[in-house]
């Protein structure tokens, strides 16, 4: 185990998107933050307690809030955003749905919970109703009332479904 | 027609990518990060900010202690508690640094000395006026009194009478993103990026409180990651944002964490209802008398929240004589306004609640009850004044009583295997498009498309949208060509913004009446490039025709001819104008309706799961179904979380005890349910473009709907929201 005082300043390297990153941090700073500092700026913040989700990306083909990550836990890895979904400039099959069944007001929960519906959909291409609520729980929105959302990932289930292998190697 | 249809949002593509731009994604060079020490005391008089040490933190540029600004209806101690703080979560100081990590250090670095005051901690401490909850202030902020027919001697003479208190909790409106501002310094002008619901109000109620410092103040709304009313009013965070931007002449941002937003952004709701009513033996209601008492925290913004509930107490009901004696109290908790339903949510709770419950005492179906009661004809003027506009409420209970009787066969034959469950409908009328009114201009661009600059200022609800159908209906054109765009003020002078329902109808109004000036304009411009009469000229689909030649331009070779060539003089025969411009205003507000039906069930534990829902509202013409469904999904789920989930909560010495999103818990995806949504389009209203608003009708019509399910579901008189899982337990 590394351990840091405050004033050191780490050296990091992420990989997001594709794209090699390497920054100097504090070592209290969150992933969420330096994320947010590097301009993918999709990543939201929407609490300080881990509750909302707005934060979640993918990290290591593993869905994380990546606001309880200090970014120096995340030296090395990495991590798909929601900048980093849409490929040449055509939306991903879960963006696509998101639009087609309304499933977003405000969009402040959004990348969150597209990335969470990727990292579900990646486990479960059949998912059923009640599976589809599970896997967005820890993801909040206020606005849409969830059902659109929820029509959203069944949709893109059956988008994916076709193209798995196309549709899932993001991360 | 694009009316009517099913359209995508043209807002989405930015916000699905992740190119929203929310205030925190919005970057400044050498801004400085706005942090705020709050009050840890209820109420407390303060001696002595000591931020010394603060100071010396290397990053820390400023530190802000006692603002005070006159602001209207704001305590004396706004922004910042200068000499008394009124509640936890109250603004004391506030550190500039230039990194927002350091900024909360400073915090760490900074003391108040004070002596602390009895709080005012609920609505019975606060009526005997003994303790103040600010000083030198009465507790009773305002009592209003709202009389129509003869409520007093009506209530007397009737043959059955109900007394019940009515409970309604206090709310946290919670939308996803936080409050913040950015505030751009230039010198004698500012820019401030907000997160609001109205950038026109905002820029006024800054300039009232900050001309002699600057000279203009120009503001634009960023993308709003969602608002529900409680992104209107000013807050102390906005003033002391700018005043610190004068006052370093530099850039400055403020975003607030959860917890500052959960402990400052307004509470809502919060009122407790004494009502007497009075009917008939048939259930015909003859007298309803209501006193109100609503906790303000410490500050309050007019009396429009009592307004609202009293005037529209009496519901879609044919009640002739009706009181209510509005009580607004002062407390030592976070100032009260308004959260999406405003006044509304809460009379309709109060009605409804009565109508079940005199339903029961009276040994009578509830819909029975209801339709004996329920206005027969429209235009129809309530005890209090208010003209309900348009609209066939006998007709919708009627369809919502066939879906509220196949529920109830369901839940029979499931109270028959054991299980807890009850139907519960509700009946509401809403009033909304709250004017007084609002602008748009409608444009043609040299490249042959349309924009559409609103005064409204949405943020989720899609009207950009809905409003983009509207504008291509009426100048026949493509959807696609027509982009619509909102939220500056430096784009358009004079606006109000997005609340109350209001956007679509008002602003999309006065964008259809802009668009018609448009059409006008071009006609005249078209007759000069035709070398004809405009009388011999028509306007078809995107097209100027003259039928007797069959001559015709479109408005691209209008746009191109008008704005294409370079240099020149002038030769146009009329003026070259491709815009207009138009405001609009009703001289009524709208009264939308509906009924909701939940089918509810309560397990052992108390918890509570909505098997079926159906909600039905009639909201005059509707313009984009998917858009206003997506209202009435969002707010169902709204009302369910205040039924059942949501409450802010007070401990007896004043300290909140809800600060995140793990104690205040807002709905997720397992505790929502599916909903369906029926509509009709009888009640239309007396505009061009006959839309009601729907922002809000859900969170009225799910409460009483979905506490009468429980209610039946377990077989117990309720009278409170919400109800907790340990209200409903039977062990
Ligand atoms: S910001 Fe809320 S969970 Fe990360
Ligand atoms: S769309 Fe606004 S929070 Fe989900």
């Amino acid at each position: 185990m590394k351990v840091y005082t405050q004033n050191d300043k780490v050296k990091i390297k992420l990989k997001v998107n594709g794209e090699e990153q390497e920054v100097e941090v504090e070592p209290r700073r969150l992933l969420v933050h330096v994320l947010r500092d590097l301009g993918y700026t999709g990543v939201h913040v929407g609490c300080d307690t881990s509750n909302c989700g707005a934060c979640t990306v993918i990290l290591n083909g593993k869905s994380v809030k990546s606001c309880t990550l200090l970014a120096v836990e995340a030296d090395g890895s990495e991590i798909l955003t929601i900048e980093g979904m849409a490929k040449d400039g055509k939306l991903h099959p879960i963006q696509e749905a998101f639009w087609e069944k309304h499933g977003l007001q405000c969009g402040y929960c959004t990348p969150g919970m597209i990335l969470q519906a990727y990292w579900f959909l990646k486990h479960n291409q059949n998912p059923t109703e009640q599976e589809i609520r599970e896997g967005i729980s820890g993801n909040l929105c206020r606005c849409t009332g969830y059902q659109n959302i929820v029509e959203a990932i069944k949709l893109a289930a059956e988008k994916i479904r076709q193209n798995p292998q196309e549709y899932l190697r993001l991360a | 027609m694009y009316i009517g249809q099913r359209v995508k949002r043209k807002e989405d593509f930015r916000l699905i990518t992740g190119n929203g731009r929310y205030i925190d994604d919005i970057q400044i060079n050498n801004v400085l990060y706005l942090s705020i020490l709050r009050s840890n005391v209820p109420h407390a008089k303060v001696k002595k900010v000591n931020y010394e040490d603060a100071m010396k933190l290397s990053g820390v540029v400023n530190v802000v202690t006692g603002l005070n600004l006159n602001v209207d209806n704001r305590p004396r101690n706004f922004p910042m508690g200068k000499d008394e703080v009124l509640y936890v979560g109250q603004p004391v100081a506030a550190v500039l640094s230039t990194d927002r990590y350091v900024g909360y250090d400073a915090l760490d670095l900074i003391t108040f000395d004070y002596e602390e005051l009895t709080p005012v901690v609920d609505i019975e401490q606060a009526m005997t006026n003994k303790v103040k909850a600010v000083e030198g202030r009465d507790n009773l902020a305002y009592k209003r009194t709202y009389r129509g027919g003869e409520p007093e001697s009506a209530y007397n003479k009737s043959e059955v009478k109900l007394e019940q208190e009515i409970e309604i909790g206090r709310v946290y409106p919670s939308a996803m993103e936080p409050r913040g501002l950015l505030v751009e310094y230039q010198g004698d002008r500012l820019t401030v990026y907000a997160s609001t619901q109205s950038p026109h109000y905002m820029r006024s109620f800054l300039l009232n409180a900050f001309s002699d410092m600057v000279r203009d103040i120009r503001v634009i709304q960023a993308d709003v990651g969602g608002a529900f009313g409680s992104k209107l009013f000013p807050y102390p965070e906005d003033y002391i944002a700018v005043y610190s931007s004068l006052v370093t002449r530099r850039s400055v941002k403020v975003v607030l964490p959860r917890r500052e937003d959960i402990l400052s952004t307004y509470h809502a709701r919060d009122q407790k209802h004494r009502v007497r009513v009075g009917a008939n033996r048939d259930g015909r209601v003859n007298a309803i008398i209501d006193d109100v008492f609503i906790d303000l925290g410490a500050a309050w913004h007019g009396t429009y929240l009592a307004d609202i509930a009293a005037t529209l107490i009496t519901g879609p009901y044919d009640i002739r004589n009706a009181l209510a004696n509005v009580f607004g109290v002062l407390t030592n908790k976070v100032p009260l306004d308004q959260y999406r339903g405003a006044g509304r949510p809460e009379a309709a709770f109060v009605y409804e609640r009565v109508m079940d419950i005199l339903a029961d005492e009276l040994k009578m179906d509830p819909v029975e009850l209801r339709k004996k009661n329920v206005i027969q004809s429209t235009p129809y003027v309530n005890p209090f004044g208010l003209k309900y506009d348009s609209g066939n409420y006998i007709n919708l209970l009627n369809n919502a009583e066939k879906f509220y009787s196949q529920m109830e066969d369901r839940a029979r034959k499931l109270r028959e295997k054991g299980k807890r469950v009850g139907v519960g409908i509700s009946f509401y009328v809403e009033q909304n498009n709250f004017g007084p009114w609002e602008s748009a201009s409608v444009r043609l661009l040299s490249n042959g498309k349309i924009e559409v600059i609103i005064g409204a200022a949405p943020h989720g609800q899609g009207t950009g949208t809905g409003i983009a159908q509207v504008v291509a209906d009426e100048l026949g054109v493509n959807l696609d060509d027509v982009d619509v765009i909102w939220g500056d003020t430096d784009k358009i002078s004079n606006a109000f913004g997005t609340y109350g329902s209001r956007s679509l109808t008002l602003a999309g109004n006065a964008a259809l009446l802009a668009a018609r000036k448009l059409r006008e304009n071009v006609l005249r411009l078209a007759a000069s490039f035709m070398k004809s009469d405009v009388e011999e000229l028509q306007y078809k689909e995107g097209k100027i025709v003259n039928p007797k030649s069959s001559r015709e331009m479109t408005l691209k070779e209008i746009a191109r001819r008008t704005t294409g060539d370079l240099g020149g003089i002038w030769k146009y025969k009329a003026e070259p104008l491709l815009e207009a411009t138009a405001s609009f205003g009703m001289d009524n507000f709208t009264f939308p309706y509906g009924s909701h039906i939940a089918m509810v069930e309560v397990d052992d534990t108390g918890k509570v799961t909505i098997l079926e829902y159906v909600a039905l509202d009639d909201i005059g013409v509707v313009v984009n179904p998917m858009l206003a469904e997506g209202q009435v999904f969002g707010g169902i789920i709204q009302g369910f979380g205040e039924s059942h989930l949501e409450e802010v909560i007070y401990d007896e010495s004043g300290n909140p005890l809800t600060v995140s999103l793990g104690d205040y818990a807002i709905p997720t995806a397992v505790e929502s349910f599916n909903m369906k949504w029926i509509y009709s389009e009888e009640g239309k209203a007396n505009s061009p473009l006959p839309a009601k608003g729907i922002g809000e009708g859900a969170t009225i019509g799910a409460p009483p709907a979905i506490i009468r399910g429980i209610e039946r579901a377990t077989g117990k008189r309720r009278t409170k929201i919400p109800l907790r899982m340990e209200d409903l337990s039977p062990y």
